[in-house]
């Protein structure tokens, strides 16, 4: 499935958050967007989610509109907090995706959260998960009922440093058995590089493309690719991107 | 001192906090006995002003089937208003909720409700509508619909906006959203409000049979004073004490069992 954005613009009052902002994501592409703070990132995901409305301009989910897709269960969503309800387990939280879905097509809620290494962590409410496992819970909230689309708002957002890169990986890893079309907002230069097809790096606030970055580099990744030149070099040909973005703003 | 003995044999720190829980009521109920001795001792009251336990225990038992009538007539009143303010309150909170006109239209009227003293109110009812349960019932339902409505309106406005996008984007009907996601995030306020409203009920109802009523144990209370009889006095004192903490306590223990899930820890 394809999202498109053409000539999309949003405000908020007096506020401009995106301008005029056109991108094609293809079908089975997993695009990252980054910039820095208020950039219209999660705008952007919004709209795409059929959350918010655009100001000016269009998005398409296949030709059609993001609530349609809705309608037709094509989209997940994972935002950076958990969306999940505190007082059903891991197990019964996913289970309610399908609950509203239904199960035509889906996972398997059991399997999905053992294939996501909770096993053992089926029946705990999410005050008693770690936030890394809140968040997986969370992703597989949105995955079960097996979307076309995956949109996924800084994640990890919460998490320190070194869970953040376990679950970037494991995220990596689940998305490269599955052939979902992925937007995907982060601040972390290192995470949009090691997950991304392409990288769109947005400018401050009002959001524009500044440039879109294709990552070269080959799959699968894995841990041993962050240490790669050629790793090194997409990272430091995004930061770089992302500078000038800035800098052109300011 | 008990409870680093627990704790120094294994036990957890919410058993000890259960178990000391626990011997705080025990200390309350051995006390009241004890201090109502002392200070019958103390003042020299005789036992027709001041009477003193044994005899309320004799009123308790040998007048059981007085008092029993009585507090059924109570109960029934209490629960009914508690009932009927259940539903107005419930089906406000809900409407506030999809019709916020009906908020602006409503709190004047819930302004007035709460702070016009029910005593008052009571009066007039009593002269309205006569010695009927009616009156009573009202006066209950003025009583604890308050706390419900204000709680439960707050509770489902408080569900998380994260988890209400989440259902926006799976296409879940405005029934589905209200049953799983803005009802039990209310569900926490409403057991809250009853804490309150309905050890509220059985007071309101007595408070309003003791204005005017034939039946009931706030009608009890004023007939025993015009016979000047202390000890029964006394007796529907404790018995309608019960009542409102038998009360108290069996929203306590609904609360345990729907919140259990809160107190589970990983091991």
């Amino acid at each position: 499935m394809t999202i498109e954005f053409s000539q999309v613009n949003k405000r908020f009052g007096d506020i401009e958050a995106l301008q005029e902002v056109s991108l094609t994501v293809q079908d089975g592409e997993f695009v990252t967007l980054i910039g820095p703070s208020g950039c219209g990132k999660t705008t952007m995901l919004r709209i795409a989610a059929g959350l918010e409305e655009p100001s000016d301009g269009e998005v398409r989910v296949n030709g059609d509109t993001p609530r349609n897709a809705c309608r037709q269960h094509q989209i997940g969503v994972a935002f950076q907090r958990p969306a999940l309800l505190a007082s059903r387990s891991a197990l019964s939280n996913v289970s309610m995706t399908l609950e509203i879905t239904g199960r035509d097509g889906a996972l398997s809620p059991d399997e999905l959260l053992t294939d996501f290494g909770l096993g053992e962590f089926h029946h705990h409410y999410p005050h008693q998960l770690s936030g890394g496992m809140q968040q997986r819970v969370n992703i597989a909230a949105a995955l079960v009922h097996n979307p076309a689309i995956l949109l996924l708002d800084e994640p990890f957002g919460a998490l320190d440093e070194l869970t953040r890169e376990a679950m970037g990986e494991w995220l990596g890893g689940v998305l490269s058995r599955s052939a979902k079309t992925v937007i995907f907002v982060t601040h972390s230069v290192e995470e949009a590089t090691i997950l991304s097809d392409r990288v769109v790096v947005l400018s401050a606030r009002p959001g524009r493309i500044a440039e879109v970055i294709e990552v070269g580099l080959p799959r699968p990744r894995s841990r041993a690719s962050r240490t790669d030149e050629n790793y090194l070099r997409e990272v430091a040909r995004v930061r770089t991107s992302l500078y000038r973005a800035v800098e052109l703003s300011n | 001192m008990l409870a680093i003995v627990i704790v120094s044999i294994g036990i957890t720190n919410d058993r000890v906090q259960l178990m000391n829980d626990r011997l705080a009521y025990l200390i309350m109920f051995v006390s009241v006995p004890i201090l109502w001795v002392l200070a019958i001792q103390i003042t020299g009251f005789p036992s027709f002003l001041l009477p003193p336990p044994d005899m309320v225990g004799d009123v308790l038992w040998t007048e059981r089937e007085l008092l029993a009538s009585h507090t059924w007539t109570t109960i029934v009143e209490a629960l009914t208003g508690y009932a009927v303010a259940n539903a107005i309150a419930i089906a406000l909170s809900i409407s506030f909720l999809y019709l916020p006109w009906m908020e602006s239209l409503a709190l004047p009227w819930t302004v007035i409700i709460k702070n016009v003293p029910f005593v008052t109110i009571a009066s007039i009812l009593i002269i309205i509508l006569g010695d009927t349960p009616l009156p009573k019932i009202i006066i209950v339902v003025l009583i604890t619909f308050f706390p419900i409505l204000a709680n439960v309106t707050k509770g489902l406005k408080s569900a998380d906006p994260v988890l209400l996008d989440r259902m926006q984007t799976l296409d879940s009907s405005q029934w589905e959203i209200f049953t799983k996601v803005r009802w039990p995030s209310a569900l926490p306020y409403y057991i809250a409000a009853h804490e309150i409203a309905f050890t509220g009920s059985i007071i309101g109802a007595v408070v309003a049979e003791w204005l005017f009523a034939r039946k009931g144990l706030g009608y009890l209370i004023v007939q025993s004073m015009s016979q000047y009889r202390a000890d029964r006095v006394w007796a529907v004192t404790i018995v309608a004490s019960a009542l409102a903490v038998g009360a108290y306590l069996l929203v306590k223990v609904i609360e345990k069992y729907l919140f259990r899930w809160q107190v589970e820890d990983l091991s």
